[in-house]
């Protein structure tokens, strides 16, 4: 991999009440900076390679939402910075619909 | 689309999940055998023209390894994560354009049926992969991917 380059995966089915793991590989980092989804609802949650993993992860307001909420899918556009590594990594849970979703960053390292 | 079978047990989706494990792990032992520096390598790539990574040491310097011995290192770095409850059901693994491997997806379905929470608060049913095998909608396209209705 070189530093710079694009990490995209446009076409991520995740079929309802199942998840998927998003890892580098050793020796790179990546920074997602978007995910953009379709479905009824999306959570983000943070794993590690020992196979801890969090609940829903809270991913802040959208629009004129006063209240932080943890699904991604329900408002459309979510712009990050998330850095993920081989062991540090993020996991990605469709709810109650199937869910496409397209995520993108860039190789950090 | 090819069908390889149609799963009849848990095993068998549990069996193609280790075989992804077991595949990364002899890839790497087939690049230790030609290249026995290997675990020493820091699989940071400096120069992916070169191939110059790292070598391990007080001080990491800078050495120049096959692509084959990089991504032998990475892709056994890509072996599932415990996950307690589920299965991997696809493994896509992910590439860059000089054909260095950077990543993977690993696709996780739960075993037993769960509920999961709706929007509106309220809670559906998911059919777990136990109930799928039994319905006859799980099929094994390959050893990298199984396809559950």
């Amino acid at each position: 991999m070189a530093r710079g380059d694009a990490f995209t995966d446009t076409h991520i089915f995740i079929a309802a009440g199942t998840n998927v793991d998003i890892v580098p590989a050793a020796g790179v980092e990546v920074m997602i900076t978007v995910i953009l989804g379709h479905g009824s609802a999306l959570y983000l949650r943070g794993k590690d390679s020992a196979g801890n993993i969090t609940g829903n992860l809270e991913v802040g307001t959208f629009g004129g939402a006063t209240t932080p909420t943890s699904d991604l899918g329900q408002f459309g556009i979510r712009q990050t910075k998330l850095f993920i590594t081989n062991s540090e990594f993020i996991n990605l849970m469709a709810s109650g619909s199937d869910f496409t979703c397209a995520v993108f960053g860039v190789q950090t390292k | 689309m090819v069908v390889l079978w149609v799963a009849r047990t848990l095993d068998e989706l549990k069996e193609r999940q280790r075989r992804f494990d077991d595949t990364v792990e002899s890839k790497y032992n087939e690049a230790k055998a030609k290249y026995p520096e290997i675990d020493n390598i820091i699989p940071i790539v400096l120069d992916p023209v070169r191939g110059t990574v790292l070598k391990k040491g007080s001080k990491p310097t800078p050495i120049e390894a096959p692509l084959e011995v990089i991504n032998a290192i990475r892709l056994r770095s890509l072996k599932h994560a415990p996950t307690a409850g589920c299965t991997c059901v696809k493994c896509e693994v992910k590439y860059d354009a000089y054909g260095y491997v950077v990543g993977a997806l690993h696709y996780w379905v739960p075993d037993e049926d769960t509920f999961v929470e709706l929007p509106d608060g309220t809670k559906a049913r998911v059919e777990g992969l136990k109930t799928k095998i039994a319905q006859g909608k799980v099929r094994i396209l390959s050893d990298y991917e199984v396809k559950v209705e």
